[in-house]
């Protein structure tokens, strides 16, 4: 899976490093002081590396834990997302991780239990506040190599009155399954139309995949989370979501739902110009877009137009209540990597 | 494109002759050679001397000299070429003669480090690469698990100003390993030592360019482009704008002409511009499934 581990010399030795270093024993291990070496760097190439990235082993030193954009919530008043991965295995050509990162290598940082301990103070001033993982990164997609859930879901049954989801495209639900579910934590999966999944998720469990897994995860009692974001404006798509919201809807137990989200293409108009010049030949990029406010989206009403059919045919399924609509925007860039 | 950078004539004889290079000029200690492969790729060696000022400026000049391209867009936009960096390396546990990719290049004086990022079948095997100002094996031994040249860092240092790190790589051939001592190579050792693995160079030469063609494929200039801006006047931005919406024609028209002769009555540019922007918002995106 990597012919090349980048190490970072501090977490040469720590249990997880190693853990990870013995079942690729075929990879190169390069060592380097910070990740910042050779993750990020100026002069690389996303579209280049995304070939064959690597996975860079690191610690996360301050900035943990940070608040949510407005507007990405599912009802908790605070809401804060942490990241233990930067950049994703997958390759969804929407992704504002291509324009967020000049790199296109894995980081993993081993130090979960200080993520924890910033949760924990966080949870201490706010105690049902909602914290998402899944922001930089796939949740699941690298959960044999990380071991991140089976850290993380003792330490939120702790906490019963904060929320936690785990946001997804994966079907690595095996560490999930062996499990008692937990209330208070919610396993959100991204979803679109199989047309959608092989014009632009490059890399993705098929859509069949994705709802087996949550029709697994219901059967043993996990909230569920369906994330409809971003819906995808193309020619037919009325006939294409109808189907489709049929298709999970019918698939799934109304109880198991805790919420469902909806939003449209959006990026930063700065990560939009990024990903547009990675990836000039992308109809995606060349279909329609404005600028509002810092955002590139939808024309308006195209925006509207099918932000207004799928919350029409969502509402017919699942009360209004559990409805979200997403308009957050990921920050920019610069202020991500200060923090 | 792809410029190879070499400090020593011996080692780049071999290299000449394989890549059927033609001596284009000498520029004080620099020594040029260009030629153009069959498939119309052309490369570029520069003989640099020895040590990281003569490898800078040697990436510095060959840039200079090679890398500004006749671009559709007038501005004289520098091209991206891939950079190579072929030579002797001394290494205390390798044997003479080994190849090697360098997975890190480190500048001994400054510590700064590089990671060229193999997004190919590796060549060979890879290893950690120091370049240093004094050669060592002779007052000093060689450090553990690295390669030690005279080079490197510099090229990496001044190419990826102009070139990602995806198309800049070291390969190396270690010439010492602490058994077989440097002063013991001549000119016509090293020779022969490139001249082994000609066929690798070649061959990773060639993935190189492959991958430098997908890198710049990026950011060719769209179609019509040339004749509309011969018929009506454009400023700097409104060109950047008629390139962004020719490109989404392109995109989205799946093959279709433009038909920019119906523009024909615009007055100026920003007529232009909005006539084409109509004509491109009126197409569709179609998202084909695969049992389509």
């Amino acid at each position: 899976m990597f012919d090349f581990i980048y190490i970072e010399r501090a977490v040469e030795k720590h249990p997880r490093t190693r853990d990870i270093l013995e079942r690729f024993p075929k990879a190169t291990r390069v060592f380097c002081e910070r990740y910042g070496e050779v993750f990020n760097r100026r002069a690389q190439d996303f579209r280049l590396q995304k070939k064959r990235p690597g996975l860079i082993l690191a610690e996360k030193h301050g900035n943990l834990v940070l608040e949510t954009p407005p507007g990405y919530d599912v009802g908790r008043e605070k809401n804060y997302y942490f990241s233990h991965m930067l950049n994703c295995v997958y390759d969804c050509r929407y992704c504002f991780l291509q324009g967020m990162y000049r790199s296109a290598h894995l980081v993993l940082f081993v130090n979960y239990e200080d993520f924890l301990g910033e949760i924990e103070q966080t949870i201490a001033d706010a105690p049902s506040s909602c914290f998402f993982s899944g922001y930089d990164c796939d949740s699941l997609a690298l959960e044999p190599l990380s071991g991140f859930v089976s850290t993380v879901l003792p330490f939120f049954a702790r906490f019963p009155r904060a929320l936690f989801e785990l946001r997804t495209k994966s079907t690595q639900i095996r560490e999930l399954l062996a499990r008692e579910s937990l209330k208070n934590c919610v396993v959100a999966f991204s979803l679109n139309p199989d047309r959608v999944v092989e014009a632009l998720e490059a890399g993705t469990p098929s859509l069949d995949r994705r709802i087996d897994a949550l029709r697994r995860l219901a059967e043993r009692g996990w909230p569920l989370g369906l994330r409809f974001d971003p819906v995808i404006y193309h020619e037919g798509f009325e006939d294409t979501y109808r189907e489709f919201f049929a298709r999970v809807f019918d698939a799934l137990p109304a109880e198991s739902l805790h919420s469902v989200s909806l939003g449209s293409f959006r990026l930063p108009g700065g990560m939009f110009k990024t990903v547009s010049r990675l990836y000039p030949d992308e109809k995606l990029f060349a279909f329609g877009m404005a600028e509002d406010g810092g955002t590139v989206g939808y024309r308006r009403e195209l925006g509207e137009e099918i932000l207004g059919f799928c919350r029409r045919e969502i509402l017919g399924r699942v009360s209004a209540d559990r409805l979200f609509e997403c308009q957050d925007s990921p920050p920019s860039p610069r202020k991500r990597l200060q923090s | 494109m792809l410029n190879l950078v070499i400090a020593l004539s011996c080692e780049a004889r071999p290299l000449v002759e394989r890549f059927r290079l033609e001596a284009r000029e000498t520029a004080g200690d620099y020594r040029v050679f260009t030629g153009r492969r069959s498939d119309g790729e052309d490369i570029s060696l520069i003989v640099s001397g020895v040590g990281k000022a003569a490898a800078a400026g040697a990436v510095g000049y060959l840039m200079g000299k090679l890398g500004t391209g006749n671009t559709t867009s007038g501005r004289g936009d520098l091209v991206t070429p891939a950079w190579l960096s072929v030579g002797m390396a001394g290494h205390g546990e390798r044997e003479v003669g080994e190849v090697v990719l360098a997975h890190k290049v480190t500048d001994e004086a400054t510590a700064q480090s590089f990671y060229p990022s193999p997004v190919f079948e590796l060549p060979c095997v890879t290893d950690n690469l120091l370049t240093v100002d004094q050669p060592v094996g002779k007052d000093r031994s060689y450090p553990p698990g690295t390669a030690c040249d005279m080079e490197a860092s510099a090229v990496f240092a001044t190419a990826c100003r102009f070139s990602p790190l995806e198309l800049i790589h070291a390969l190396k051939i270690v010439s010492d390993n602490g058994r077989s001592r440097l002063d013991d190579l001549t000119p016509k050792i090293a020779e022969d030592l490139v001249a082994k693995h000609l066929d690798l160079i070649e061959s990773f030469s060639r993935t190189l360019l492959v991958l430098q063609r997908e890198h710049v494929q990026k950011r060719r200039s769209p179609g019509d482009f040339e004749n509309i801006v011969e018929r009506w006047k454009f400023t700097s931005t409104q060109r950047h704008q008629l390139r962004r919406v020719l490109s989404r024609w392109e995109v989205l028209a799946q093959g279709a002409a433009l038909n920019w002769q119906s523009l024909a009555k615009s007055r100026d540019a920003r007529e232009v511009l909005r006539g084409l922007e109509v004509l491109v918002d009126a197409l569709p995106l179609t998202l084909r499934a695969s049992s389509d």
